[in-house]
């Protein structure tokens, strides 16, 4: 999942080259998503603040949030 | 007014006088209140002014006005000389005694400190090496003017008068303590705040030097380490490592392989709990069979820290002594000048065995010195070392610098609110799924309720409390460590009525429970309070703390 949110992260560098606020966003969201637990370490406001600042539709930010506070396999 | 007792440093006072003293009019110095009338004393009472002119003189130690043994005022040489210069302001003493008051005034000034000590060397082991400095050298030292003081501070010259900085300062600091330096005269600002910054190991850190030079511990030399167990904490571990940074390194491999025993949280006197409290057992632990206690972490780093040549000691809570399998216990030691504090099980549901699991920094082992440049020096070396476990653990670390990402993410961003009901929803099929067992999944939900409520939440709609669970009601000493969670949505002490209960054991589906059921399992005694101190169940009243 993280994966896939780093994809879209991405894109959307890409997208607002010249949207100089929207890009700052996006640089501070590609910083916060290299760590994989991330999400362990954010309040949920927060959390679901970025996932829709990376285009999450709403009735998905639910259930991607669940997803991305899984205990890690083989901890 | 009695002569005093030249052989003992008092000086005895008739019980009239002495209520006069103690409950006549005063002033207050640093404090202190001291009585006008005795200042008055000393300078219209020839034997009083004796007294306390070799009292000055440091004839006496101490300054005693007493009524007898058990009553008496004691006051030290600056709040005297402060007192008197009050006295003198203030117009309860005639000028007629100025001279007496300056022949008082002249022994704690700069120039008879200077005086006293001009000749002496002062004599001390530090780090089992002998020295002895002129005291002179330490009180022209602290009153040099601020660029030559700064110079010699702050210059890369490892020695002050040919002695290792840190020895000088250290000796410096001892002296001034040992000789009062400080409550005997009037020093100006500056000295005195370069003696504090100095004892302080703001600027130079001295607070490892005498510390840790002779080992006091034994125990560990009675412990057989599992072999298997110490292959696998050493066997990545790069040879190039610094003896800090190996320190570290086991300490934190340790916390990958070992976890904390939840059925001993639970305090039952079980078979295995029991085991906990045996030496032999030790030698039982691998990395599959890994659950442990304070006592097993703490002898096994210090054995390990004893292979390396370091020195430590063992802090029982209930003793001075060694007293394996009684009381709570963590190590201490020094590597070079840096102290450091291993304590992997400092808060139960948060040690550090669940968090560097879970990739989060260690909070059990810290370095306590005061000086900030030994604490980045510190901090850098664990997050090195954390990192380096971790990706030998094939896991991630969470860095120090995360925290301000997110901040400066919340510093462009307003957050989005999430209602309550959905962070309940989330909190609970997140408890239903997660796979851990004991300890590591109640700290795990430990986590995610501190990501997911905020201060008030946690306060007023969702309780999370960790109970024991007796798994066979006939053999009452086989417990584990489980949860209650208790949420309401309109706050628990606005309406009871609507409190939901779930029951958590690890590993378990979540289960909603009446308050009657619970309530009933606590009276059988299927389920307890992990102590009396614990907090206690909102509505539930057996035990625990309100």
């Amino acid at each position: 999942m993280i994966n896939e949110l780093r994809k879209i992260n991405q894109k959307l560098i890409q997208e607002y080259q010249d949207d100089l606020s929207k890009l700052k966003t996006q640089l501070i969201i590609e910083k916060i998503l290299e760590k994989d637990d991330c999400f362990f370490h954010i309040d949920i406001e927060t959390a679901y603040s970025i996932l829709k600042d990376l285009h999450i539709s709403e009735e998905n930010i639910k259930d991607v949030y669940k997803h991305l506070i899984d205990i890690r396999k083989g901890n | 007014m009695e002569q005093k007792l030249e052989q003992k440093p008092k000086f005895i006072v008739n019980e009239e006088e002495y209520q006069n003293f103690k409950k006549g009019p005063s002033l207050s110095i640093e404090g202190r209140f001291i009585s006008v009338a005795l200042i008055q004393s000393i300078f219209t009472n020839d034997d009083l002014f004796a007294y306390t002119k070799s009292f000055f003189e440091e004839k006496y130690s101490s300054f005693y006005i007493c009524l007898n043994d058990l009553q008496y005022l004691s006051y030290n040489r600056l709040i005297l000389i402060k007192a008197i210069e009050e006295t003198f302001k203030k117009g309860y003493l005639s000028d007629a005694y100025q001279d007496k008051y300056m022949t008082l005034k002249d022994m704690v000034s700069p120039r008879a400190l200077l005086r006293k000590y001009n000749n002496d060397v002062f004599c001390i082991t530090i780090d089992n090496n002998k020295y002895e400095i002129p005291a002179r050298f330490f009180l022209d030292f602290l009153f040099l003017d601020d660029n030559l003081y700064n110079n010699v501070i702050n210059s890369s010259d490892s020695t002050i008068f040919n002695i290792p900085k840190e020895k000088f300062i250290y000796a410096l600091v001892s002296f001034i303590k040992e000789e009062e330096i400080i409550t005997k005269y009037e020093l100006d600002a500056k000295f005195k705040r370069r003696f504090m910054n100095l004892s302080y190991s703001e600027v130079i850190d001295i607070q490892a030097l005498n510390r840790f030079n002779q080992p006091t511990d034994v125990l560990h030399t009675q412990v057989n380490i599992n072999p298997s167990l110490k292959d696998a904490i050493t066997k990545d571990m790069p040879d190039n490592l610094s003896l800090l940074e190996k320190a570290i390194y086991i300490y934190l491999k340790m916390c990958l392989i070992l976890s904390y025993d939840d059925e001993y949280l639970v305090g039952e006197k079980g078979t295995i709990t029991r085991n906990h409290s045996d030496m032999a057992y030790i030698s039982s632990i691998t990395p599959d069979n890994p659950k442990i206690v304070c006592y097993e972490f703490n002898i096994i780093y210090a054995r390990l820290l004893s292979e390396l040549g370091i020195i430590f000691k063992s802090t029982y809570s209930n003793s001075n002594k060694e007293n394996y399998g009684d009381a709570h216990v963590f190590l201490e030691y020094r590597i070079d000048n840096l102290l450091l504090k291993a304590d992997s099980c400092k808060t139960i549901l948060q040690n550090d065995m669940a968090r560097v699991k879970m990739g989060l920094a260690p909070k059990g082992i810290e370095c306590v010195n005061n000086n900030e440049k030994s604490k980045a020096f510190y901090q850098n070396i664990l997050a090195k070392m954390h990192s380096l476990v971790l990706k030998v653990a094939g896991k991630e670390n969470i860095e120090v610098s995360f925290a301000r990402l997110v901040q400066e993410y919340k510093s462009i961003h307003d957050s989005i609110e999430v209602s309550l009901e959905e962070k309940l929803d989330i909190m609970l099929s997140k408890v239903n799924d997660a796979s851990l067992l004991g300890i590591d999944a109640l700290s795990y939900i430990l986590v995610l309720k501190n990501i997911i409520f905020n201060g008030y939440e946690t306060n007023n709609n969702f309780f999370y409390v960790v109970v024991k669970s007796k798994l066979d009601p006939v053999d009452k000493q086989n417990s584990m460590a489980s949860a209650v969670f208790i949420i309401n949505t309109l706050g628990i002490s606005e309406d009871q009525s609507a409190t939901r209960y779930f029951y958590y054991a690890p590993g378990m589906p979540l289960k909603e429970m009446s308050k009657e059921e619970l309530e009933y399992d606590f009276n059988e005694g299927s389920l307890a309070y992990i102590e009396t101190g614990s907090p206690a169940i909102p509505g539930i009243n057996y035990g625990g703390k309100r």
